[in-house]
């Protein structure tokens, strides 16, 4: 899918092209192309083990590409390994274990601001809880002792520490009610985007995701089966068939 | 009676500061790369030849030579995770092929010190110097430094853990390797790093093993590797505060077993304490509870 | 030579045992040699006389004199008790590590307080003077190859006795066991009576060998058998093959060759025997990590049983193909004979293909006590009562109370994170509440441990799909066959004969499973090698072959393409018409909606509404919680 950035590649850009990866045995992902770019959240939606997951992985060099190159402001990035790229501007919440679970959120932070002079440390850390102010209150408490919607929120101060130019977040709403799914998208996500970085955002919940998304992707089986703005797959009739009638609204 | 509770919590905090040294190097090794390395015990006994080879034969100097054989012990760590272990869970060895690799590696490496140093017993030769009074027992000089080396090394160890970036990114990468990878950190390196740690601490506890024990054969590793688990169990696997407190309670617990009971049989106290906290609380006194398996 | 060929048949007979448990069964058992000594103390104790001057020892004991061949049974006897007491101690749901650490310690233990009391065990110096069985002074030969015939012929017999533990579905299920110990548990294997009884057996043949070899040199010393010699029997053992019995003979056979034959080639060894016992346990170790690394199953690896396809006697079942258009599903009534069954009863053909496709019947040999097709009631078949539990502070179910009646297909739903695995963990036995109650079919199932649950019939999947994987396939469908006679005391005892008919009966509803989802091609294949959504199939085509009253899915179509989804849901339709209650976790909401009567819905540890798909679509809280538009 070409996105609106025909234009100078910028930084933030991350571009894969025609990825092929898997886990060994046939492939997961079968010759996946997407683009995303800095201030954009592009979302790539799918019902379950379409591989969406299995996507973010292989950009992050969890999962071994074997076709198909990954692209970081024009750079080739296949297949380094996950902490070169976080150490490149690539940030990423995993789903699940997406915190230190026994250690203090401000220690969280600190984690996060690893690869940062101290003192460089020191203002991240300030900035980030301006981002997030309710943090302030927590920071003493252990990651494990968190309720769900605190603990995305640490996971997005921790990952914003450094500063990246991309974010992968891999279903954030995964477990949340459906007033804190909304607030996570619509406020937090966005916010993000809105800080310039590149957000590429895997769910679950395809309305919910497709709602706040510029651009996005449907990915079924392993392959792009739809593309366009956010609007475009939100309102498309096919997607409700693609996903038989399961997750997007309005299918009956 | 009195004089023999406190005498033999006396000896049993000397010895135990040993055993607590080299517990927190296994706890170290088990904790952070989910390895049974049997072959523990061999590096302390290697830490105990080569200290002969440097005082005994050589007149080094006891303190210059501890730090001799604690690097090269640490290096030997290092090269050891590296070349076998890493190597061996990569190919896809499960943890039952794992520890019966490391227990050949034991076999071994002790063969091969007793093939080259012969099988009679060893000895520092150390003259234990001067005495110091304590209450109801009575430590040498000796002792006394080995308790206060022990005991520094340990705290040092806990500092390094909570300032220095080696050690914050030793406990990241031991709660959660993925995260920590995605904060920087280069999770193979910090692993390997740790690995030599812990055998620069197993060289130290080999030599002051050595020396506190007077004559020592080339099974001095595997008697001691028993203790030495129960050690990091009974406090908390993977916990270094936990090996601490685990040495420190498996020496006192032997000696006052040895004091009240058979000497013969204080090595058994000890590990029916293991096999009871194994039991009863797997997580280690000092452990936290794990989520379920499934 | 003679001596040679003793050690030999010793070392056999031990490395059986341990074979057994580690190979076959999974436990790794550092401290086998405390059997050995056991064994070796105990013929000792029962051959000795009272006054042969042998130290404290057996004027203490016993001094009975007993003639050797009752001293080589009760050495036996005594391993078998050790095992037991051994496995009671250590044979719960351990970390597989600890569990080693805890055997390691016993026997360190047990060899410390050996060789420390002089009073009972005559301490360091051991026994002495144990009268040879040949019953004589002088190493005239003839009289020694009879012994070594004695040892032969006890190794013949120890074979065929430890065949009925390896071989055979026991054999089977303790492979599964070793493989993954919860799967096997979800399938009703009683984990921790299965390693209680490879110790048994195992201590058995260890002590056999113990006694044998006191037997033969006379002697015993504590110090000669430490922790050395376990690991030159798990090197047997992994150079020969790993749970294959012949595999292990050939590893008993190298490895003192190897032990020997090395030292031949350093030189300078001739006269210093004690270096050349270094350098062979140094060329041991080698070959152990050799093995390891480059060959770990060994010279001979695990023999991969097949079944046949052909079958020569009609059984009682008979299964076929599923038909894709309506099906229709037969009963069979208890107590039928084999002439009763009506049309479903085709004539399997040679090849394992029906002549038509007709019907699918699911039947059961037994009627499981109190099952449900036995009473129809009212009550609902499951109940969970405000149920709850804690992991570390957070509460992951926070009372959350369902029923399933009977007959059913209910949907259990919600986001992830919900609680739904986790209540499925705790209503099956894998995860212990710390509040409320689980009623199964008039049973509380609260506190009960997985298997149980199980052999209940609740039989559950997991979202993770878990195989034993050095099983082939259709291994993975057999060993879930619950009350195979086999398995019992009788079964071992009896043989063969006593369950092939049985075995013969399994085999042919495993291979009409592998049919009607067409993965007969793979029925043959290590579990390791199939493809993802294969494995999952697999599990499902498991769940299905223990006959469950119920069944919990765990999210089984994730990973399934669409053909096999709807096999699957067809499969579940058929299988509830034939009195199977379902309870399904899924996020596929369409299939939600076409199969599930009930739905329940879960958010954040706690219920938050039941009813139909269509009901709980209107309702706004669900909604909120779970976009389901």
């Amino acid at each position: 899918m070409s996105s609106d950035n025909q234009s100078a590649v910028a930084t933030e850009d991350l571009v894969c092209e025609g990825v092929v990866a898997g886990y060994g045995g046939a492939p997961v992902i079968n010759g996946v192309s997407i683009s995303a770019a800095g201030g954009r959240i592009l979302a790539v939606v799918g019902p379950n083990g379409a591989g969406k997951s299995t996507l973010l992985r292989a950009l992050l060099g969890l999962v071994r590409v074997r076709e198909g190159r990954v692209l970081l402001g024009g750079k080739d990035i296949t297949n380094k390994p996950l902490e070169e790229l976080s150490r490149i501007g690539v940030g990423y919440v995993p789903q699940g274990e997406d915190v230190f679970d026994t250690l203090s959120v401000s220690e969280n932070l600190d984690m996060g601001g690893f690869i940062l002079q101290r003192k460089q440390r020191e203002e991240r850390v300030d900035a980030v809880m301006e981002i997030f102010p309710a943090l302030r209150s927590l920071s003493r408490r252990y990651g494990g002792t968190l309720s769900g919607g605190e603990r995305k929120m640490v996971a997005f101060a921790r990952v914003l520490m450094p500063d990246p130019a991309v974010l992968l977040l891999d279903e954030p709403t995964a477990g949340m009610s459906g007033e804190l799914t909304s607030v996570l998208l619509e406020q937090q996500v966005v916010m993000l985007a809105g800080l310039g970085k590149a957000v590429i955002l895997v769910e679950q919940k395809a309305e919910a995701a497709l709602k706040v998304a510029n651009d996005a992707v449907v990915l079924v089986g392993g392959t792009i089966v739809l593309a366009g703005t956010g609007k475009e797959i939100l309102e498309d009739d096919r997607v409700g068939e693609i996903f038989l009638g399961k997750h997007i609204g309005g299918a009956a | 009676m009195v004089n023999t509770f406190i005498s033999s919590i006396g000896f049993g905090i000397a010895s135990g500061s040993v055993i607590a040294l080299a517990s927190l190097g296994f706890t170290l090794q088990f904790g952070l790369s989910n390895t049974l390395n049997v072959a523990y015990g061999a590096f302390i006994t290697l830490a105990a030849f080569l200290g002969y080879t440097l005082i005994a034969l050589w007149g080094v100097n006891l303190w210059l030579a501890m730090a001799i054989v604690a690097v090269a012990i640490g290096v030997l760590s290092g090269l050891y995770y590296q070349g076998f272990i890493r190597n061996l869970i990569r190919r896809g060895a499960g943890m039952g092929p794992v520890t019966i690799a490391t227990a050949a590696a034991l076999i071994f490496i002790e063969y091969a010190i007793v093939s080259v140093a012969g099988p009679s017993v060893k000895s520092y030769g150390i003259t234990t110097g001067r005495t110091f009074h304590f209450w109801d027992f009575v430590l040498s000089s000796t002792q006394l430094a080995i308790i206060a080396l022990a005991v520094s090394l340990m705290l040092i160890f806990q500092v390094l853990l909570r300032v220095t970036q080696l050690g914050r990114s030793l406990r990241a990468t031991a709660v959660n390797r993925t995260l920590a990878r995605s904060c920087g950190i280069r999770v193979e390196r910090v692993t390997s790093i740790t690995w030599l740690i812990s055998g620069l601490l197993c060289g130290t506890a080999g030599v002051a093993l050595a020396l506190t024990t007077q004559a020592f054969d080339f099974n001095l590793g595997s008697s001691f590797l028993i203790l030495i688990i129960a050690a990091a169990v009974v406090g908390g696997i993977g916990e270094p505060y936990g090996a601490i407190f685990g040495g420190f309670l498996i020496g006192i617990a032997t000696e006052l077993s040895s004091a009240y009971f058979n000497p013969a049989y204080s090595q058994v106290f000890a590990f029916v304490l293991l096999v009871a906290v194994i039991l009863i609380r797997p997580t280690g006194i000092l452990g936290v509870k794990a989520k379920a398996r499934v | 030579m003679v001596v040679l060929l003793v050690y030999f048949g010793t070392d056999v007979i031990a490395a059986w045992g341990l074979n057994l448990q580690y190979g076959v069964a999974g436990v790794l058992n550092f401290g086998y040699i405390a059997a050995v000594a056991v064994g070796a103390y105990m013929y000792g104790a029962l051959t000795l006389g009272p006054d042969s001057g042998n130290g404290g020892y057996q004027s203490y004991i016993i001094g009975l004199h007993l003639t050797p061949a009752l001293g080589f049974l009760g050495a036996a006897l005594s391993g078998c008790v050790f095992g037991g007491v051994i496995g009671l101690l250590g044979m719960r749901r351990l970390r597989p590590d600890y569990q080693a650490i805890v055997l390691l310690v016993v026997a360190v233990v047990a060899l410390t307080v050996v060789q420390a009391d002089t009073g009972l065990f005559n301490g360091n110096s051991g026994l002495s003077l144990i009268p040879n069985p040949v019953g004589l002074t002088g190493p005239a030969t003839g009289n020694q190859w009879f012994y070594v015939a004695i040892v032969f012929g006890v190794c013949i017999v120890c074979y065929r006795v430890l065949r009925r533990f390896t071989d055979g579905p026991l054999g089977r299920s303790l492979r599964a066991l070793r493989d993954d110990d919860v799967a096997a548990a979800a399938i009703g294997k009683n984990v921790v009576a299965l390693r209680i009884l490879v110790q048994i057996v195992g201590g058995g043949f260890g002590a056999l060998a113990g006694a044998l070899l006191v037997g033969f040199i006379g002697a015993w010393s504590p110090s000669a058998w430490q922790f050395a010699e376990s690991l030159s029997l798990l090197t047997a053992i992994i150079v020969g093959g790993y749970a294959n019995n012949v595999g292990v003979i050939a590893g008993a056979l190298l490895v003192p060759v190897i032990f020997q034959q090395a030292t031949q080639y350093v030189p300078g060894l001739a006269s210093n025997a004690e270096l050349a016992t270094d350098i062979g346990w140094m060329a041991t170790a080698v070959l152990t990590i050799g093995f390891i690394w480059w060959r770990p199953g060994g010279i001979i690896s695990e023999r991969r049983p097949r079944y046949g396809s052909g079958v020569r006697s009609r059984s009682r079942f008979s299964y076929a193909p599923l038909a894709m258009t309506a099906a229709t599903v037969k009963e069979d009534a208890p107590g039928s004979t084999p002439s009763d069954v009506g049309t479903a009863d085709e004539v399997i053909r040679s090849d394992g293909v029906a002549k038509e496709p007709s019907t699918l019947s699911v039947t059961s040999l037994e009627e499981r006590p109190g099952s449900l097709r036995d009473e129809q009631s009212d009550k609902p078949l499951l109940t969970v009562s405000d149920l709850a539990i804690n992991f570390g502070g957070v509460r992951a179910i926070d009372g959350v109370t369902l029923e399933v009646a009977a007959g059913t297909i209910t949907g259990l739903i919600g986001p992830n994170g919900a609680g739904k695995s986790t209540l499925v963990n705790c209503v099956s036995g894998f995860s212990k509440p710390d509040s409320g109650s689980v009623m199964f079919n008039g049973h509380d199932i609260t506190r009960a441990p997985a298997y149980r649950s199980s052999r209940l019939g609740l039989v559950r999947t997991f979202q993770l799909s878990r195989q034993f994987s050095r099983l082939t396939a259709i291994e993975n469908l057999l060993v879930a066959r619950q009350h195979h006679p086999a398995e019992s005391v009788l079964g071992v005892v009896s043989g063969l004969r006593y369950w092939k008919g049985a075995e013969e009966e399994t085999v042919i509803r495993a291979r009409a499973l592998l049919e009607m989802f067409e993965m007969v091609g793979k029925a043959d294949e290590l579990a390791a090698n199939l493809s993802g959504g294969e494995r999952r199939m697999i599990e499902l085509m498991r769940a299905l072959m223990t006959d469950p009253v119920m069944l919990v899915l765990d999210e089984p179509l994730a990973g399934l393409s669409p053909r096999w989804s709807e096999r699957f849901e067809e499969a579940v339709r058929l299988l509830r018409e034939s009195g199977i209650t379902f309870l399904l976790i899924e996020h596929d909401l369409g299939i939600v909606e076409r199969l599930c009567e009930s739905v329940v819905v879960m958010a954040r540890g706690r219920v938050l509404a039941t009813g139909s798909m269509s009901e709980l679509r209107t309702r706004a809280e669900v909604q909120a919680a779970y976009v389901i538009g």
